[in-house]
């Protein structure tokens, strides 16, 4: 295994890596400085090309583009107190404020070091759990898979704003989505309603591509606005050396952001929002001078970066290990392995090791490349959200339209992808779970799958074993959460 | 609320209609799995349509107070009617056409100056078609009146 570790880490350097996550990194960064976009329809919009790619390379390029969004995101969060992506909102709280005060050089120093650190520390917990995890996870069997499928769904399914109701519908409507085309295990044509497309199944292009890319077409083509209308603030370059080195004045701080960082994206189902406000809470309590929190203190945005970065290693770790995606990033990520022909699971690490040992090490090299990238450029990047919607509208479309395409080359793709897309929109305007449809799709053929073996060879009683039953219970418990919470508060209350 | 309704509606139809068709024509093996996937997801939906019609009337007096902003809704209504006007444009003359006229016209008729739109959309329509057909050797759909000229 350590032969294959060297192996996966040193072939981020191969030449037909290197270049695909050199491209991945700038185009991450300019996808987290611009609000709306977001990282996982960043993700979308890449996956039809993947297929075009060898295996390593193009998941490199997703992790790369994937794992400095935040750092990105930080950018605009200090300058225009903006957030480019959901989880860099933390990092306005005293970002903003010492922007205003003319320390904007000093925040960005110490978003790029923290995050980039943060990232680093991230690939290096992978690397390690990696040789902690791997016997643990070849004792799942069939029954296991399929608890485990219904797992996943489910801590999807919660991390959603809406309903959980609603989110179960979603991730519901995902599963059936699959279903269409040959079934997997009798081979017969299911709900084709003799049309050849349906025969074939949905692509997870068009689903994914509706579902992240439409959506946020359509809300540029409504706002026509630029997107900041706040005065940029000045970035002095030698300030933003002071901000790195703030990182280790403050090393405390960083070191809790990140551990806290890596453990909550080890647990799948953590919203990354979550993760940043946490490390922000715990760095606010832990601190001599709580007070100044808010005001603009550098500890306040080493705090969320540093655990927004780190999250990355341990949200792979689950992913990959277990096909269990924390974050609907991770999902789309699952889509990309599947694309390419590999199934991350139990077997994954055993099959795949120098895979996951290259994606660690891109993880590394990808934060490391950004925040040095950023430090030169990132005051004048922030110029990108004055550009107004329309200029940057059609040109998202089209690429949709076109990753639509690629793929396969039918024009049904496009127009399921559309029809998908109005699904999505509405979907997000009416509080259901898109990340939970896209995950049921993805794993719904599984699910069938290990569903109809483990009836096969275990009766229909497969989910009397102590493991499935352990996995169906926590399953049960994170979606009648808030239920169970109110019952418990309900009778501590009639006890009283 | 109707709009609620009438998309919850969609997605018991999403389910059901397959079911159906699945039930008449298919082996128990085959739909053993989508009858419990539909069936829960169908009583789910009908238990979120009867908590979207209670939420409704708890609302009613307050919504029938708030207006309809008429300028989102143009807003709304503009903007897809743009982005759908793309799939007519494509079936007619193709990609490697569209992308560059269709840019144009957003540009121009969104009250971007001439030389940009002229500029940005040229540029563009460009670099599509050198990456993806000349790099990426994906054959982009010609369209009907190209395939009708060229006879």
């Amino acid at each position: 295994m350590l032969e294959q570790a060297i192996q996966g880490f040193l072939s981020v350097f191969n030449l037909n890596t290197l270049p695909f996550i050199l491209l991945g990194i700038p185009v991450g960064i300019l996808v987290g400085i611009l609000p709306g976009i977001g990282g996982p329809a960043a993700i979308a919009m890449a996956l039809p090309f993947v297929p075009m790619m060898d295996p390593g390379p193009a998941l490199a390029f997703l992790v790369a583009l994937h794992s400095v969004c935040a750092t990105g995101g930080g950018v605009t969060s200090v300058l225009l107190n903006i957030p480019g992506e959901a989880f860099s909102a933390a990092t306005c709280l005293d970002g903003f404020p010492m922007a205003k005060k003319g320390e904007a050089g000093r925040a960005l120093g110490a978003v790029f070091g923290a995050s980039g650190l943060g990232g680093i520390f991230g690939g290096i917990w992978l690397i390690g759990m990696i040789f902690v995890i791997r016997p643990l996870v070849m004792l799942i069997g069939l029954p296991e898979y399929f608890f485990l499928v219904l797992l996943g769904i489910s801590l999807i399914v919660t991390l959603g704003r809406g309903s959980v109701r609603k989110g179960l519908i979603s991730g519901m409507m995902g599963i059936f989505t699959a279903f269409f085309g040959v079934h997997i295990l009798t081979g017969e044509p299911r709900f084709w309603f003799g049309n050849v497309y349906l025969l074939k199944g949905f692509g997870i292009i068009p689903v994914v591509l509706g579902m992240f890319g439409m959506p946020v077409v359509i809300e540029l083509f409504t706002s026509k606005e630029s997107i900041s209308e706040v005065e940029r603030a000045y970035v002095r370059a030698g300030l933003v050396w002071e901000g790195i080195k703030d990182v280790f004045r403050h090393f405390r701080t960083f070191i809790l952001g990140t551990m806290l960082g890596t453990a909550m994206g080890s647990i799948p189902g953590v919203g990354a929002q979550v993760v940043t406000f946490m490390s922000y809470g715990l760095a606010k309590q832990t601190s001599k001078h709580p007070e100044l929190f808010g005001t603009g203190i550098v500890e306040g945005v080493i705090a969320p970066e540093s655990a927004d970065n780190a999250k990355e290693g341990g949200g792979l770790l689950s992913t990959l290990s277990l096909g269990i995606p924390g974050s609907v990033a991770m999902a789309l990520l699952l889509g990309a392995f599947i694309l390419v022909g590999l199934q991350p699971g139990p077997l994954f690490l055993r099959e795949h090791a120098d895979i996951v040992f290259e994606l660690a090490g891109t993880l590394i090299l990808a934060n490391l490349i950004a925040a040095a990238l950023l430090s030169l450029v990132a005051g004048k990047l922030a110029i990108l959200t004055y550009v107004r919607g329309i200029l940057v509208g059609p040109f998202v479309l089209i690429l949709v339209i076109i990753g639509a395409y690629c793929q396969t080359g039918e024009m049904w793709d496009v127009l399921f992808g559309f029809g998908f897309g109005a699904i999505g929109y509405i979907m997000s305007k009416f509080g259901y779970n898109r990340a939970a449809l896209v995950l049921g799709f993805i794993l719904g053929d599984l699910a069938e799958k290990y569903f109809g073996l483990s009836m096969r060879t275990h009766g229909p009683l497969f989910f009397l074993r102590p493991f499935p039953l352990v996995l169906l219970t926590i399953t049960i418990l994170i979606l009648f959460s808030d239920q169970i919470k109110a019952l418990f508060k309900r009778r501590g209350k009639h006890a009283r | 609320m109707l709009g609620r309704l009438l998309f919850a509606g969609f997605i018991l139809l999403y389910f059901i209609v397959p079911l159906i068709n699945g039930t008449l024509e298919l082996s128990t093996d085959a739909m053993l799995f989508p009858w419990f996937i539909g069936g829960v997801g169908s009583i789910l939906v009908l238990w979120d349509m009867v908590e979207e019609v209670k939420k409704a009337r708890r609302k009613s007096s307050k919504e029938a107070k708030q207006r309809i902003d008429f300028e989102k809704v143009k807003a709304f209504l503009s903007g897809s009617a743009w982005i759908l006007a793309i799939l007519p444009m494509i079936y007619l003359i193709g990609f490697a056409f569209t992308i560059p006229i269709y840019l144009f016209l957003c540009f121009k008729f969104n009250g971007e100056k001439w030389p940009l739109s002229l500029i940005l959309s040229s540029m563009a329509g460009i670099i599509f078609y050198f990456v993806f057909v000349h790099f990426l050797r994906i054959p982009f759909y010609g369209g009907l009146l190209t395939s009708f000229i060229k006879g």
